[in-house]
């Protein structure tokens, strides 16, 4: 009563002020009625996963959690040998060839070989009506070949495309991915490593178009073939190595992280 | 008059200042954590020494803590079966599977020395309180797409709960092994199964630890 009172003798100003204090006042009191109420729903869901609809969605939708693994056993042996054919072949070459061979060359051979696969993704891309980036495709492999050295270097695709662009990693298993062809039964191949049934056909495949399928005799594109994933290797030592050691169940981990990452490259 | 005007001031500034504080948004959270991440893993005094020392362990490991939220990662990675763990079994778990990651998957992190910049791309809101932000981190072999998911807690704080990367999902990689292992047909059943998940979880992160001394 006393303040209203000197208010009106006050005059404007401190009207304002208090006007300003009241507003401020009633603003950060629904604010707080608004944070207690978004609390409260949060708290509904609680603890437990009934209820919550983000985690069941997420259960229902996961594709890649359904794989058929009929041949188990078949495929867990292919995994126990290709893990030794790592840790007694591969990893020990890879070591020493790392040590030789700096890593700038070893990108140029990494490079070189991308580049060299370019027939793959040219033909997938167009197989997928990605025209915009099997135009890219042709661009960046013309530019490497001509002015990076036959592709040692990759400077073409550290370019940024004029728009926004999809991925240009296309294989065959991706096309009939897209074209709507399920994954199939999961598989491990010797030396290969993890596939499916769909993805096999698309990397058998995918051979017609390896330039490096048709070096003669044959064994000069196995050796090709061995060389390029020793050089591949040499960068990766040690991601095996985490997969397998964070997981209970490397086999099971290692088949389900294949077929997420081959369900987004699908998509993409 | 004076008074009045200086007690209505001072009264602006107390709501001004005791309202609530603006939260966060979940992309903030999530960048300012990176960042964080990005200065512990630059700082001249760690890096490129090896091994690396303790205090910068730590340091990494309570950074981590401050915007990923272990124990909702590890009731995402185990899935259902968390709603028949007692309490006491559920912190057994987070105990042991956080110790599993740090172990494994974020020592990984500490063993780059390169600086990579991290690009933000779209940020979709799933549901008023999930949101998942995908990022591209540009390492020299190309950029590698990683999502992160957060959820805001009851707190209002935003907090990561899974990451994925070229659409690997942590949570989701681990609920596949869990649902592996745990045999929820029957009692009976879940209970022996169970107890053979901890011993195992105990075994794995016993086996790494005398990995990384004989490395």
């Amino acid at each position: 009563m006393n303040i209203l009172g000197r208010i009106g003798k006050g005059g404007a100003v401190s009207a304002l002020v208090l006007a300003l204090a009241i507003g401020l006042m009633a603003i950060s009191w629904t604010k707080a009625q608004a944070q207690t109420a978004q609390t409260q729903t949060s708290t509904k869901a609680g603890d437990e996963f009934n209820g919550d609809d983000e985690f069941l969605k997420s259960t229902k939708t996961d594709e890649a959690a359904k794989i058929s693994d009929p041949l188990e056993p078949w495929n867990r042996f292919w995994y126990e040998f290709n893990d030794k054919l790592y840790f007694y072949v591969m990893k020990p070459v890879a070591k020493g060839y790392k040590k030789i061979l700096p890593e700038r060359p070893r990108e140029w051979v990494q490079n070189f070989f991308h580049n060299l696969m370019f027939p793959v993704r040219f033909v997938n891309c167009m197989f997928q009506g990605k025209l915009f980036e099997a135009g890219t495709e042709v661009s960046r492999f013309i530019a490497n070949t001509a002015f990076g050295f036959g592709g040692l270097s990759r400077f073409a695709y550290d370019l940024k495309p004029v728009q926004p662009m999809g991925s240009t990693e296309e294989d065959l298993g991706q096309t009939l991915g897209a074209w709507g062809m399920g994954n199939g039964i999961y598989l491990v191949w010797p030396f290969l490593g993890p596939s499916t049934a769909r993805d096999t056909v698309g990397t058998v495949g995918d051979l017609f178009l390896d330039p490096i399928s048709y070096l003669n005799p044959w064994y000069y594109s196995v050796g090709a073939k061995s060389y390029d994933r020793i050089n591949d290797t040499s960068f990766r030592i040690g991601e095996y190595e985490t997969l397998k050691d964070g997981s209970l169940e490397p086999y099971v981990a290692m088949r389900d992280a294949y077929v997420r990452f081959r369900v987004k490259a699908v998509k993409e | 008059m004076k008074r009045v005007l200086a007690s209505c001031l001072f009264l602006t500034l107390c709501f001004v200042l005791a309202g609530p504080v603006k939260a966060e948004t979940a992309r903030e959270r999530l960048e300012s954590g990176i960042v964080n991440i990005q200065t512990v893993l630059s700082d001249p005094k760690y890096k490129n020494v090896r091994p690396k020392s303790e205090e910068m362990k730590d340091k990494f490991r309570n950074t981590i803590h401050t915007f990923f939220d272990f124990r909702e990662l590890s009731r995402w990675a185990l899935g259902k079966p968390w709603n028949r763990f007692s309490p006491d079994e559920r912190e057994k778990f987070v105990k042991l599977f956080t110790d599993l990651l740090e172990n494994t998957y974020l020592e990984k992190i500490l063993s780059y020395d390169d600086e990579m910049k991290v690009e933000y791309d779209k940020e979709i809101v799933q549901k008023d309180n999930y949101v998942q932000i995908d990022t591209r981190l540009m390492s020299r072999n190309g950029p590698i797409p990683i999502s992160y998911s957060l959820k805001r807690a009851d707190n209002g704080q935003w907090m990561v709960y899974d990451v994925n990367a070229e659409g690997v999902s942590l949570v989701k990689n681990y609920r596949t092994q869990f649902g592996e292992i745990l045999d929820v047909s029957t009692p009976e059943k879940f209970e022996t199964t169970k107890v053979e998940m901890f011993k195992r979880l105990e075994q794995k992160i016993k086996d790494v630890r005398e990995h990384k001394k004989t490395d």
